[in-house]
Parts: structure tokens; C-alpha cells; sequence
């Protein structure tokens, strides 16, 4: 693609975006804060922000809203009954609390913001994979394969990551989007990798799974996004780099299969280059930072606030130009965000989640992320006006997901936070509980005394829906079959645990292809506007 | 997150630690893969070989296009640069100016060395660099920055009539299309590391554009274009003659086998000699070829590409001694120092910010010692009595003077601590000394046997230092009933207990310290350091009194140069081994360290893989 085709595909929101000066006057840093007015952007591309932690392991009492907020009640499938109900916070001095976890500042988690947020429980993986990197966006095959569950589904394969599904989507990224787009997706984690992605995208299932090594950097992100501005008077040369690799792959002389899926991924990757030095920023570059995140460690709580807020401002440029719209921040552990001294956190806190001291440091570290990582790009994002009386909170999905449910290494009730609407796909300021509470015979016990709790929906039906708020097309995520041959809904491995000591999913779920499984796409209850 | 005190290490340990294991015993192969995807669920515990049988009818497994580490990347840049330039600092002074550019080149995630998926998902640490073969965008996009700034440096007025010639300078526009046409000619088969055919010179000329006119923007664009060429960033080979009676395999031709060779070597691209052996093919044969390997083994980037296979094999290119991140465990021991029990227990050896460093640096000298400088066997791998600590604290610790890196080194005393495994970097890990790390440790990297997967409900198990009784009781309490009872009081830990006479800095102990959470001593209680380690796993009853038996009985077990042998070939082929389609490459590896056999020299295996077939041919199908 020339230069002048690219300019020639710009959007209305873009052009005036670059007339209207909004050139991204985006004052970077501490000015970043300020509302944009220039511009009247028209249909608004949703984006998304991913941010997952390690461990979970929280109890329900300090991760959840009150049980008192669930006025409203539906029927997810029939004897199941859902409920929701609007989220309210309490006001205590200068602390704003939904729950002991989600608490901040009242200047920061402002009735505003709780209006744009959602609390997911009840979301469960119904098998066994503990220890993994792979659940937050889909590829569950990433498991510490601890268990007979973890090993089963590796074996069924892995899968690309949603953030990944979504970044080879042409719906998600239409020709018009690319011509603004410098980087499709923001990979970020200096914690846990948590992408993974055809090694060609084109070649669909066919093709290997790849990693995605994030960066470490936010400078080299934002150069990227942001940098080579300058004047070219000659066309880029990765046309011609492209060039050589075609020349290869599609000349006589003797290559391997596995060399032409190699040179495939390669060529799939140039191309993916070539659009992005074709593309066009829908603003002019903000002031370069002055710090990078690379050079802190996040070895204390002030530090890591210090990398998560650099990161936040990158994403939050990014996101305002357009000029990418998908970001994950694969955090890891949050033992920085604590009081707890000690060098093993995950023997110490994270294994020892029923104890109260634990316990007490598993809170502290996640209320502090929330706050200090997760509000702070909310707040950042909410500031920046779209131009159409929406912000780009509006049109951003941020999800907050972690590793494990309501116990180191149980995978029921994955905590789902959100903040945003997604351009309007999702109803917010809600509390919203999937459980069956009360299920006969299936309650979960968690070795806490007098715990229970209950089976809810699948977490691959959140991930479905998610891929749909983002305007992916089910034809472009519902790409393998279940157990029976038939287009396996939802996004993810339809399995359903093997092990008998698990908590009662196949009480509560039937089996991999029991309506639950079979509605894994369809919108889910209260969320779906 | 705590990036470099990772708690990933951490829960590293709370698997590794509860490493029981389950499922029968296997026949000790690996799929043959580059990366250990392909070995998730695999089966186990099984018992390694100690050699290999060699059907020369296999035909090893189909090689993929493999890309340069970061290493290799960055080397060949400075080499290329150099040579361009006519000057041996020029590529570095170049790569320091766009040091921001090449920053964003994206470091090798190290792949772990055992068909093991615990470790692969979580802790890609410890492991091959070479292994990580994964494509990545943001690294081909610092390919692409890099190649763009490379050009624009070397185009820049103060460089481009040494890098092009004068022709690209001066005002004769009548020497401007040979100009481009010498240029290309001659930088082109260094960058692609081959021949340029009509066809390659034709689209060089085509990336420099239609108009010959003398333009360094043009001539950077053809720079940048070759520094990411599929021959640059890849190792591009199609082979030249068909390989008698194995259908799809090829022997590589001499530019192909003179890459290999200076990368397995050297990490970067060939130079001169080799270059100049490739273009009169002269390194097909034998003599010339085995004259190359000589040459570029006695040159000082030998070492430090071999160093590369040590660090990873030891398993310390993070933070960490030998079981360092991402391994089995996690000690950098300064960072336990605000502990009461830690401090207490240090005493006046209270770690440096360095001395973990050092304890790596230690276990690197040897190695490098019984390679290059007295080379030596597995043997004195295992039982060498020598000091090669060269800080002050480290020998602290050891009890000897500190070595000044040439003279002799000190010697310990007999039996002590003998060989590399019983090392500060293997052994210390803090108050705890880990023994169940320990065990899986030597029982995974040592004797490449495979422990299985710990059963899911391990994993909250934790050993907890108890003020009345030695770490090793802890341990053997923890670990006595079912599913635990499967592997570890057989498998794993009389492997660790044998070196509990160190304590968590690697200090020499004949009982073990107790501590009170404040710090305060509650007791003390003597070591035992006897079992059976089963170093064989099917039926060895071998009893031990401590690490030098134990090191003893593994270096007349032949498990360790198996071992090795395996890991140098997962260095050197970027992949697991198959047992079996592998099996002729594996044992010719082997044979060089079978001291009854030969010399069984170290040095002799490192060199012994670039003569086997499987280097010097590749299956296509």
C-alpha cells in the first residue's frame, strides 16, 4: 500500500481529528488529563485494555460487592437464575469502597467512574489448570498441567489468545482502521507473558501457536506508535524486504514444509509492518516521555505505581489516537502492592490464601493495583473526550481478570472488573452474580470453614462476548469443534474437568455439550445491552 | 511484581518443591521439538540412557528455518559493520550510535531443556536461547528499525565513501551504476553469507531504484534490505547434494556449513579464513574442515559462545545460581538479608549484592577450565578438588584463598566439596537448603532422568523449618505418604540429602543450625547425609555417605555424559532431541566423553557435534 492510498482511505473521525488540531495536542503525562474538545469523532472503534494478575485466592467477602445489590433477577438457562443488580459505593472519609479490594480514593473512583464499571462473579473454568498464564484471554492449553485436567487440555491444543483473534480481525481492524493503526496490539508484560497468536494468522487453525513476547519498555512502545515521523522521500523499503521474502517462499529452490510455515509467519509479520509504516496517526506525536517503564523494577509500592501509571499513559495516548486499540498488561504477581516482607510470595501468601494474615496481604496488594493501576487508566481514560459527548472510556472494554477464583489454583468464579462500555455493547455500573446459588448437591467448598458457593457460567462465554463487544465476528472465533464434531461456542477448550475431586462442575455443567456449552456465545445476561 | 526478586521464581519453588511425581515409568525419549510444547503431558518418571543406539537408517527429524538469537543478531551486525568498515571497532561504534534503535531488539526467552511443562508455561527462564525460535513482531520490527538506522549510519557523509567507495561521493555520474553494481556485489555475499546470484544482484539494484544517480538515501535502502533479508535474520539452506539412501536429506553446501560452523562456535557470522574455505569449497573436505573447527576453537569467541551454552545449561542467565530463576529455584541471596532468621544464620558471611554472581562465576570457571585451559573429563567435572572462586567472599566461604584466574587453582580438601554440583551456585539457596530442589535438580539437568509431574494436590505442600529438626526431617515427614511417597524418598530426595553437609551459603556443616523465627537459635542437630540415591533409577541400591560418594557413583554411573550430550545437542540444533531419529548423533556425542572409549575430554564433545552428519546435512522431508 502507497502512502497516497492510505491517506486516501481515512476516515471522517480521522481526517477531522487532524483539521480539528486535536492534534493530539494529547499533553502528554500530567496533561494528558486534559478533556479533548477538538474533533467530533463518529463511530467510535471500541478498544481493549487487559490487565491480569497473578494468583487470585481472595475471599468472595473482600473481592465482591454486597449480595444486597442483586435486586434483579433472570434466567440464564432454564432453573438457573441470575442475578444483577446497579453498583452503589460507600463513602467513608476519602475512600470510595465497593468492596474492601475495590476501594480508592473518592476523588478517583467517583460515582462517575462506579457508573462505568462492572463486577462480574460467578464466571468458572470447569476444570483443573491451577497455575497458568493461559486463562485470562483464552488459552487455557497454558497450564502448569498439574493435574490430569491441565495435561488434557494442553493436549487438545493451544489456542491464539482473543487479544490476538481480534488483532488479525478484519472486522475489529476494518482496511479504514489500519490506515490509522501503528501497532494492533500493545503486548505487555514485564510479570507474565499472556498472548499467544497464530504464527500466521492467514493460515488460521492450521497454523502453529506462537508466543507473543511482550515489551518491557513503554519508551519502545511508544516510539513505535508514536516515533518516524519524519519525511521520507523514498518509499519504505519494507515493500522490498517483503519483496526478498516472497521471492524465497514462493521460488523453486529446496525448502522444508515446516521452512514455508516459518517464512509464511515472517511474511505475515512484514506485511503487518508495512501497513503500520503506511498508516497515518489520527494526531500528532505527544511530547515524548521522560521515563520509561523498563527502568523500574516495581519492587515497592511506589515504584510500581510509578510503571504502571508510565504504561497507563501509553496505552491511553494510543488508545485516544486510535493508533492501537488493543493493550494487555500481563502484570504477574502483586506482591509488591503489600506489606509482606518476605521473598516468596507465592508459598507465603498466594498457597496460604485461607489464613488470615495471607489473606490480609492478598487484599491489600489487589486493592492497591486496583487503585493505582487499574482506576488510574480508567480516570485517564474517562478525561479524554471523544468529541461526541462519549469518552474513550466509552469505547474502551478494560478488564481486570486473575489467574485464579475464590482459591489459589480453583478456577470457579474467575473475578471479572470492568470499566467501560465498549462503544455501548455492554451495560455498566452493574453487579452482576451467574451463579446458581443454592444448587442443589452442587455446593463448592473451599476448606474454610463454612464457605460455599456455587457453580455460574462459563468464563469462555465472557470471552465470546468480549470478542463480540470488539465487533469480531463468531465465523472468526468459532473456529474448532467440540467433542462432537459440532462448532465448538465460547472461546476457549470446551472441556469439563476429569478429575473427581474438583469442585461439582460436572453436577453443575452436565458435560461439554450441555446448553451451557452450547450458549457459550450468546450474549450474556444484564451485560449485554 | 517483583521483576528480578520474581515471585515466579517463588512459585517455581512451590512446584518444583512438591515435585512428587506420578505415572510409570517411561522409555526416556523426548519428541523432537523446538520448543517443549509438543512434550506437554509427557509421561514419567523414566530412567535416562546411559547411551544411545545408532540406526544409521534414520534419518534425523525435518529441520526448520531457524532465526538468529539476539546474540548472534547483534554479533553478526558488529562483525558486518566492521568488515564494511575496514575496521575491527567500527561495527560496535556504529551500533553504539543507534544504540536507542537496537535497544528494541528483543531479548531470547530462554527454553527450558526438559520436556517439562511446568516449567515451559511459567518460568521460560532457564533454558536455551537458541531454543526460543518463536517469531515475534516487535522483533522483526527492530530488525527492520535497525537495518533503516544501520543504513542511515552508513551512508552518513563521514562514512559513505569508505562503506560504498569514492564513486559514491565524487561528481562522475558516469561511474554511478557500477558503483551500485560493485557495492552490491560486494557486500551482498557477506550480508546474505552466501553467493549473490543474477537474480539477487538484479533486485538489489531495483531496491537502490531506477535512477543510478549517486544517493545515499538509495544506498541505505539496499543496506537495510539486506540486513533483513530472510539470509540475515534466518539461517536460509537448501542444501546441496542428496544424501545416499536418505530420501530428503541434503548435505548443505560449503557457504551453509561454514554459517553453521561459525555460529555453533562463535556466534556470529564466518570470517576470512572461513569465508574464503566456503568460496573455494575447500571446507567440504575433510582435512580443511576439521583445520576450521581447530581454528575457530582456539579463538577467544569460542569461549564466550561456549560460556553461552554453560549459562544456559546451568540454567544462571537470570538472577540465580545454578537452580537460578526459572530453574528449580530462586537465591539471590542478598536479598534475604532484612530476614532475622537469614542473618542470623549468615553471620559475617551476610551476602554481597555480588556473591551470588560469583558463586555463578565460579561454576563458569571450571567449566571453562577443564574445556580450553586443562581440558578435562566428567570426571573432574564431578570430583575436581579445585577452588576457581576469585572473590574474596566466595572463598570466604569455601575456606581458601581466592584464585587469581591464571595461577593453579587452590585446592580444597580432598573430598569436600567435589565437582561442579556441590558448588555455592548449586548448593546455596538460603536458611533453606532445599534438598528437595536439590534432588530434582541433579535428577532433571544431571542425569537427565525424568521425575514426571508432581500430582496436582502437591502443590500446597510446603517444607517449613522446624526449630527441632533438620531440614532433611522435615522433608522426609512432608514427603513419607501418598502421592508424595511415588518418587521422592526413592527418586528425588536422597539426591539432596547427600549434599546437606552445606548449609544454604555453601558453607562446609556437620550439623545443621535451628532457628526461632526472631532469629534466635533454638538448637542445633547433626546432618545426615547418607542413602540411596538411585542414581540408576531401575534397580540401584547403591548406598552413599555424602556428595563425594554421591558424585562419585554419578560419574561411573555414564549417566552424566549422556546427559550432556543431550543438552549440547539441544544448544546446538535449537531443539529436543529424539532418541531414536537422533540416536547416531547422540551417541557419537556421547562416545567423546566415554573415558573408556577414549579420553572422554569435555572439550572433545563440544567439538564432536560439528562433525557429525546431522550438522553437516539437513532433511527437508
Amino acid at each position: 500500500m502507497s502512502n497516497r492510498d492510505s491517506k486516501l482511505a481515512l476516515s471522517r473521525r480521522m481526517l477531522l481529528r487532524g483539521v480539528g488540531g486535536f492534534a493530539l495536542a494529547l499533553p502528554f503525562l500530567p496533561s494528558l488529563a486534559e478533556k479533548r474538545a477538538e474533533a467530533a469523532p463518529t463511530g467510535a472503534r471500541p478498544r481493549l485494555f487487559w490487565l491480569g494478575t497473578d494468583h487470585g485466592g481472595a475471599f468472595d467477602a473482600n473481592m465482591f460487592p454486597s449480595d444486597s445489590l442483586l435486586t434483579n433477577h433472570a434466567a440464564a438457562v432454564a432453573g438457573h437464575t441470575v442475578s444483577s443488580g446497579r453498583l452503589a459505593a460507600t463513602v467513608n472519609g476519602s475512600t470510595s469502597s465497593l468492596s474492601p479490594i475495590l476501594s480508592a480514593s473518592s476523588s478517583a473512583l467517583t460515582p462517575r467512574l462506579v457508573g462505568k464499571m462492572n463486577v462480574i462473579r460467578g464466571l468458572d473454568v470447569p476444570f483443573y489448570i491451577a497455575h497458568n498464564t493461559g486463562l485470562h484471554l483464552g488459552n487455557f492449553a497454558r497450564n502448569d498441567n498439574n493435574g490430569n485436567d491441565g495435561a488434557a487440555v494442553t493436549a487438545m491444543g493451544m489456542r491464539p489468545t482473543i487479544d490476538q483473534i481480534m488483532a488479525s480481525s478484519s472486522s475489529f481492524y476494518t482496511p479504514t482502521d489500519l490506515a490509522g493503526t501503528k501497532l494492533r496490539a500493545m503486548v505487555v508484560n514485564p510479570g507474565r507473558q499472556l498472548s499467544w497468536a497464530f504464527a500466521n494468522p492467514q493460515a488460521g487453525v492450521s497454523s502453529p501457536v506462537q508466543s507473543v513476547q511482550g515489551a518491557t519498555s513503554s519508551l519502545q512502545i511508544f516510539n513505535t506508535i508514536f516515533g518516524g515521523s519524519a519525511t521520507h522521500t523514498r518509499p519504505p523499503v519494507a515493500d522490498k524486504v517483503l519483496q526478498s521474502y516472497n521471492s524465497l517462499r514462493q521460488s523453486n529452490t529446496r525448502l522444508s514444509a515446516a521452512d514455508r510455515i516459518r517464512l509464511d509467519s515472517h511474511i505475515a509479520m512484514i506485511a503487518q509492518l508495512q501497513g503500520s509504516l503506511n498508516a497515518h496517526l489520527a494526531c500528532s506525536k505527544p511530547a515524548t516521555p521522560t521515563d520509561d517503564a523498563g527502568h523500574h523494577q516495581g519492587l515497592s509500592k511506589s515504584d510500581g505505581a510509578i510503571m504502571g501509571h508510565l504504561w497507563a499513559d501509553v496505552f491511553a495516548a494510543s488508545f485516544a489516537c486510535d493508533a492501537s486499540r488493543i493493550a494487555v498488561y500481563g502484570w504477574g504477581d502483586t506482591s509488591s502492592f503489600s506489606d509482606y516482607l518476605g521473598n516468596d510470595w507465592h508459598q507465603d501468601v498466594a498457597h496460604q490464601w485461607s489464613a488470615s494474615q495471607p489473606q490480609a496481604w492478598l487484599k491489600q496488594s489487589y486493592q492497591a493495583i486496583f487503585e493505582n493501576v487499574f482506576v488510574y487508566l480508567a480516570q485517564k481514560l474517562d478525561q479524554l473526550d471523544e468529541g461526541n459527548g462519549t469518552s474513550v472510556l466509552d469505547n474502551t472494554l478494560m478488564v481486570w481478570s486473575q489467574e485464579c477464583g475464590m482459591a489459589t489454583h480453583d478456577s470457579y468464579s474467575i473475578p471479572i472488573v470492568t470499566f467501560g462500555s465498549a462503544a455501548g455493547y455492554f451495560n455498566t455500573g452493574l453487579y452482576v452474580d451467574y451463579r446458581k446459588v443454592g444448587e442443589s448437591g452442587a455446593a463448592i467448598t473451599n476448606g474454610v470453614p463454612g464457605y460455599s458457593s456455587n457453580c455460574g457460567l462459563l468464563y469462555s462465554q465472557w470471552l465470546a462476548n468480549v470478542l463480540q463487544a470488539m465487533g469480531v465476528t463468531r465465523a472468526e472465533f468459532e473456529l474448532w469443534k467440540d467433542s462432537q464434531g459440532q462448532t465448538a461456542h465460547g472461546y476457549g477448550t470446551p472441556y469439563l474437568t476429569a478429575e473427581s475431586w474438583e469442585p461439582p462442575y460436572v453436577k453443575h455443567y452436565g458435560s461439554s455439550t450441555s446448553p451451557y456449552f452450547k450458549m457459550a456465545s450468546d450474549a450474556l445476561p444484564f451485560l449485554v445491552a | 511484581m517483583r521483576r528480578k526478586l520474581d515471585a515466579a521464581l517463588a512459585l517455581a519453588v512451590a512446584i518444583a518443591a512438591t515435585g512428587a511425581c506420578t505415572g510409570s515409568i517411561g522409555d526416556g525419549s523426548s519428541p523432537a521439538s523446538p520448543t517443549p510444547d509438543a512434550d506437554a503431558g509427557a509421561p514419567g518418571p523414566s530412567d535416562a540412557p546411559t547411551s544411545f543406539t545408532c540406526d544409521p537408517t534414520r534419518k534425523p527429524p525435518v529441520d526448520q528455518l531457524r532465526l538468529l538469537t539476539a546474540t548472534q543478531y547483534t554479533n553478526t551486525l558488529t562483525d558486518l559493520l566492521a568488515w564494511m568498515l575496514g575496521d575491527p571497532n567500527g561495527g560496535t561504534s556504529v551500533l553504539m550510535g543507534i544504540g536507542a534503535t537496537l535497544g528494541s531488539l528483543q531479548p531470547n526467552i530462554p527454553i527450558v531443556p526438559q520436556t517439562d511443562p511446568v516449567m515451559a508455561v511459567l518460568f521460560p527462564d532457564g533454558g536455551y536461547l537458541r531454543a526460543d525460535q518463536d517469531q515475534q513482531y516487535l522483533r522483526v520490527q527492530a530488525y527492520y528499525d535497525i537495518g533503516v538506522a544501520v543504513g542511515a549510519a552508513l551512508t552518513a557523509p563521514a562514512r559513505i565513501a569508505k562503506v560504498v567507495g569514492a564513486c559514491a561521493t565524487d561528481t562522475n555520474a558516469a561511474n554511478d551504476a557500477a558503483c551500485i553494481d560493485a557495492f552490491i556485489k560486494k557486500i551482498g555475499p557477506r550480508a546474505l553469507r552466501r553467493p549473490l546470484g543474477a537474480d539477487d544482484v538484479a533486485f538489489y539494484t531495483s531496491v537502490y531504484g531506477a535512477d543510478p544517480k549517486a544517493d545515499p538515501l538509495a544506498y541505505a535502502d539496499v543496506i537495510a534490505a539486506m540486513l533483513n533479508a530472510p539470509d540475515f535474520v534466518y539461517f536460509v539452506e537448501h542444501g546441496d547434494k542428496p544424501v545416499a539412501n536418505m530420501t530428503g536429506v541434503y548435505a548443505l553446501s560449503a557457504h551453509e556449513l561454514a554459517s553453521r560452523l561459525s555460529y555453533q562456535i562463535w556466534d556470529t557470522m564466518p570470517d576470512d579464513a572461513l569465508w574464503s574455505a566456503a568460496e573455494d569449497g575447500s571446507l567440504l573436505g575433510d582435512a580443511a574442515y576439521a583445520k576450521q573447527v581447530d581454528r575457530l576453537f582456539t579463538d577467544p569467541r569460542a569461549q564466550k559462545a561456549i560460556d553461552r551454552f554453560f549459562v544456559d545449561y546451568l540454567q544462571v542467565n537470570a538472577t540465580g545460581g545454578a537452580r537460578g530463576k526459572g530453574g528449580l529455584n530462586y537465591h539471590n541471596l542478598a536479598a534475604y538479608n532484612a530476614d532475622p532468621v537469614f542473618k542470623a544464620f549468615a553471620g559475617s558471611d551476610l551476602p554481597s549484592p555480588t556473591l551470588s554472581q560469583s558463586m555463578v562465576d565460579e561454576s563458569i570457571a571450571m567449566l571453562d577450565y577443564f574445556v580450553f585451559t586443562k581440558p578435562g573429563t566428567v570426571g573432574d567435572l564431578l570430583e575436581s578438588n579445585a577452588s576457581f572462586a576469585k572473590s574474596a567472599d566466595l572463598a570466604k566461604i569455601y575456606g581458601v584463598a581466592p584464585w587469581d584466574g591464571t595461577s593453579a587453582p587452590p585446592t580444597l580438601p580432598t573430598g569436600q566439596r567435589p565437582g561442579l554440583f556441590t558448588r555455592a551456585a548449586v548448593v546455596a539457596a538460603g536458611v533453606n537448603t532445599s534438598p528437595i530442589l536439590k534432588g530434582v535438580y541433579l535428577r532433571r539437568y544431571v542425569l537427565c532422568d525424568d521425575v514426571g509431574k508432581p500430582p496436582a494436590a502437591a502443590a500446597n505442600a510446603m517444607v517449613v523449618l522446624s526449630t527441632n529438626a533438620t531440614t532433611r526431617q522435615v522433608v522426609t515427614e512432608l514427603t513419607k505418604n501418598a502421592p508424595c511417597s511415588g518418587c521422592h524418598p526413592t527418586l528425588i530426595n536422597p539426591l539432596g540429602f547427600a549434599t546437606e553437609s552445606f548449609d544454604g551459603l555453601g558453607r562446609v556443616r556437620t550439623t545443621q543450625t535451628l532457628f526461632n523465627p526472631d532469629g534466635t537459635v533454638a538448637g542445633a542437630l547433626p546432618v545426615d547425609t547418607t542413602g540411596v540415591p538411585r542414581v540408576k533409577m531401575d534397580d540401584d541400591k547403591t548406598n552413599v555417605q555424602g556428595a563425594a560418594d554421591l558424585m562419585h557413583v554419578i560419574a561411573t554411573s555414564g549417566k552424566l555424559e549422556a546427559c550432556l550430550a543431550r543438552n549440547y545437542f539441544r544448544h546446538t540444533f535449537a531443539r529436543f532431541e529424539n532418541i531414536e531419529l537422533d540416536g547416531c548423533t547422540l551417541e557419537s556425542m556421547r562416545q567423546k566423553l566415554d573415558r573408556a572409549k577414549g579420553p572422554g575430554l569435555v572439550v572433545d564433545l563440544l567439538k564432536q557435534v560439528v562433525f557429525t552428519p546431522a550438522f553437516k546435512q539437513r532433511t527437508f522431508e
